[in-house]
């Protein structure tokens, strides 16, 4: 196939700003060189190109918005969204890889989270050495928090989690998951690290779409204590 | 608030499928001949392009704007909404559309489109349902909340 000229009948271009277009075309000669040729392989083997990660935090994709104190780009809306455009030419699974650890992982770490963990997780994440993942919907209650059965109770100084999530992308692979339970009540986030006694989180097969990227069955938290 | 931002990217990230499926259908529609000429010369194999190439250009402009209102922090998470909706919506059908200008070989992982297309499947109830989408705009704009 013709090398790809991008779609541009009403001349948008005119209204991206010279770094904008320059990010954009890094990320489109990115999928061009690195994923379009992979991409058909690993979505027939149900596999995540984990290839693609390095290349994908040099070209800043992770938490792309955030401040460059943390290793993070610092771009505006604009050349993030340009970036997701791109990044989705090449596969939605990918991109949905890259928006979990933008948006939902990084974003509430920088928004939510306490300068320490900050300190310790962004550039991590913006490195691509850490990967994360977002744990709201829940088997029996979907996406909707109101409903949520996952409770944290305090004990010793740290908390304790039990529930289950369920359709969690980039689960099976995180370092680091963003868990959503209710606290006396209220919805609150908190930071579980991989290996933590209790916390389970066992592959998904047999799915006919983003299979170039990892869902967990379900994760499941039992009696967990920081 | 971290929904409003992975919607955000998706509203984004779906332009890259249907650019993908109509890059995909237009070099093919060209170069593949039936009936002593390009399917591209065909009305019905236009008219499917004409479609895909008018929709790409709406998202494109809903989400620079949507982009350009986030920056300045004037987004309102109903805009996400509209942005997330259509464009996913469209994607789909520009994807399924690929689908047939390819005839048969739409089917082959040769081509981009049924793994977008079912891709776009998994993305168009994700991070709230399109249905979702409409009755959050749909409170926004009567002021009845019609989801409960």
């Amino acid at each position: 196939m013709a090398k790809f000229q991008g779609v541009d009948y009403y001349n948008i271009d005119s209204l991206l700003s010279e770094d904008e277009i320059l990010v954009r075309n890094t990320v489109r000669e990115f999928v061009d060189e690195q994923v379009i040729p992979i991409i058909e392989k690993h979505n027939r083997a149900g596999t995540f190109p984990f290839d693609l990660i390095k290349g994908m935090a040099d070209i800043g994709l992770f938490g792309a918005t955030l401040p460059a104190k943390y290793g993070c780009a610092e771009l505006n809306n604009v050349a993030y969204g340009l970036m997701m455009q791109e990044l989705e030419r090449g596969d939605s699974g990918v991109r949905s890889f890259a928006s979990v650890q933008s948006g939902l992982v990084m974003y509430p770490i920088y928004q939510f989270g306490s300068e320490e963990q900050k300190d310790y997780w962004l550039p991590k994440l913006a490195k691509g050495e850490k990967i994360g993942c977002f744990g709201l919907t829940e088997p029996d209650f979907g996406s909707n928090p109101g409903g949520m059965i996952t409770r944290a109770e305090k004990k010793d100084g740290g908390y304790v989690l039990n529930g289950a999530k369920m359709w969690i992308t980039n689960g099976t692979i995180a370092d680091v998951a963003v868990v959503w339970a209710k606290l006396d009540g209220v919805v609150r986030g908190f930071l579980v690290e991989k290996g933590t006694k209790g916390f389970t989180a066992p592959e998904m097969h047999g799915k006919h779409s983003l299979r170039a990227s990892v869902t967990p069955k379900r994760i499941c938290f039992r009696n967990r204590k920081d | 608030m971290c929904l409003s931002q992975a919607r955000y990217g998706i509203a984004w990230g779906v332009i890259g499928s249907a650019m993908a499926c109509y890059d995909s259908s237009l070099q093919y529609a060209k170069s593949r001949i039936q009936f002593g000429k390009p399917i591209a010369a065909f009305q019905m194999t236009q008219e499917k392009l004409v479609h895909m190439v008018t929709e790409i250009t709406k998202a494109q402009l809903l989400c620079l704007q949507l982009g350009r209102l986030k920056d300045q922090g004037k987004m309102k998470f109903t805009q996400i909404s509209m942005a997330k909706r259509n464009n996913v919506y469209f994607a789909l059908e520009i994807a399924r559309m690929a689908r047939a200008i390819h005839g048969a070989n739409g089917i082959l992982d040769e081509y981009p489109i049924m793994r977008h297309a079912a891709n776009l499947e998994s993305v168009i109830t994700y991070e709230g349902t399109h249905e979702m989408h409409t009755l959050i705009i749909g409170e926004d704009i009567t002021g009845h909340a019609a989801f409960m």
